[in-house]
């Protein structure tokens, strides 16, 4: 038997055996042998002699660099800003825990940032993007694009929502505290 | 005329209650992907069985000490709804219901890649909403199709079938009646490619020859409702 591309293929269907491919994504090795690890179809690089499957079904959102995530600064401290990650921005699925991101000083904001709770508070619901993933608990995040950053800000005295008043700039219309952040294009009061 | 009435002890002319064959399995029926907010869903029929699986996850395990830090825990709920048989059960887990789940957990775990998710849950939920005999191999059947429906990595799609002795004779898939009356009950479920055994119970009384005839019985009764769940996960998602 010879699997090729676009084929349909079940949990556990053997695709080749490892002298022809190099197991990649959504597969698995066993005594030798590649097999479908998810219900999808075969897609085999013949150039780098990689054989995937390309699931058909739902799958378990996964972090990687590169992604989207929503999340609440959870703690500023002096070099870095700690998000607890709530979701993927484009996936519905739960993540397989809560993960804690940071957003170093460097990676906050275009330009240079004197202190990072200009940038950052507690409880700001933001946008970032993954940068590095190194097992479960080290993950760096980035806000440092225009549609990345705070999506909604709470008043540090009265735990209002802000509205944003200028570039980076909000307001809280209760207490009439004005705060720095970086916001989002898509900041919404 | 004279009529000839034998009482034929062989097993091909063996006829049950319900007029099956000794090695024929009841109608079957397996749907993937019914519901729309649960991460992946089956519906099963089995005979008069009706049950219906949720999955949710690799999710947050929210019950810290129970986190694995190496790999993820497949928990299951196995509940049979007040309407399910004849006399109302009485809502919520007994001590069969506790045993399934758990039974039904360990049978589903070794399919399972959950080296990949660590620390993170596998929830299975099992409804079954109408009982006739052999619901746990019904809803482990059912639960991993809903769990390849959920994309969940898995090396194999677990199966389950039962097997047992009714009437003085081995037979295969017992009814509801055939496992009150009869003499013996053994379910086992399969990862069939590989023929590995991920459950096996026993109940009742068989002799070693028995329980060898009944245990080829259940694993090639397996082997037939492996093809269903495959065309189930077809249908859903094939060409």
């Amino acid at each position: 038997m010879k699997t090729k591309s676009g084929d349909f293929v079940l949990p556990g269907d053997l695709l080749g055996v490892s002298e022809e491919f190099v197991p990649s994504e959504w597969t698995y090795e066993e005594e030798g042998k590649i097999k479908a690890l998810v219900t999808g179809t075969v897609s085999v690089d013949d150039k780098n002699k990689k054989i995937s499957v390309i699931p058909k079904t739902d799958t378990p959102s996964k972090l990687a660099p590169g992604m989207n995530v929503l999340g609440e600064i959870a703690e500023v401290r002096g070099q870095r800003a700690l998000v607890r990650i709530q979701k993927l921005k484009d996936k519905d699925r739960d993540l397989q825990i809560k993960f804690t991101g940071g957003i170093h000083i460097s990676q906050a904001q275009k330009g240079y940032v004197a202190k990072l709770k200009d940038v950052f508070r507690i409880g700001d619901i933001v946008e970032a993007q993954v940068t590095k993933v190194m097992g479960l608990d080290n993950i760096d995040l980035k806000t440092s694009q225009k549609d990345l950053g705070v999506l909604k800000a709470m008043c540090t005295k009265c735990r209002n929502f802000m509205e944003k008043t200028g570039k980076n700039e909000v307001y809280c219309p209760r207490c009439e505290n004005k705060e720095t952040r970086k916001l989002s294009v898509n900041y919404e009061g | 005329m004279i009529i000839i009435i034998t009482l034929g002890k062989k097993e091909g002319s063996v006829k049950r209650a319900d007029g099956r064959a000794f090695d024929e399995l009841r109608p079957i029926k397996i749907e993937a992907g019914v519901l729309e907010r649960a991460d992946g869903s089956a519906y099963l029929e089995f005979g008069g069985n009706k049950v219906l699986v949720a999955v949710y996850g690799p999710r947050e395990f929210h019950i810290r000490r129970f986190q694995k830090p190496d790999q993820a825990v497949v928990r299951c709920r196995y509940n049979m709804a007040p309407f399910s048989v004849d006399d109302r059960k009485r809502p919520g887990p007994d001590r069969r219901s506790v045993e399934i789940s758990k039974i039904t957990s360990e049978a589903l775990a070794p399919a399972v890649f959950l080296e990949k998710y660590p620390r993170s849950t596998i929830d299975v939920f099992i409804e079954v909403l109408e009982a006739e005999g052999g619901t746990r191999c019904a809803g482990i059947t059912a639960a991993s199709v809903a769990m390849a429906d959920a994309g969940i990595p898995m090396r194999d799609m677990v199966v389950a079938c039962a097997a047992g002795k009714a009437d003085d004779n081995v037979v295969l898939d017992l009814s509801e009646k055939e496992d009150k009356e009869g003499q013996a009950d053994l379910p086992v479920a399969v990862m069939p490619r590989t023929g590995e055994i991920t459950l096996i119970q026993m109940d009742g009384n068989l002799s070693s020859e028995e329980f060898e005839k009944a245990l080829d019985l259940a694993l090639e009764g397996c082997k037939k409702i492996s093809e269903i769940q495959k065309d189930a996960l077809k249908t859903r998602y094939g060409e």
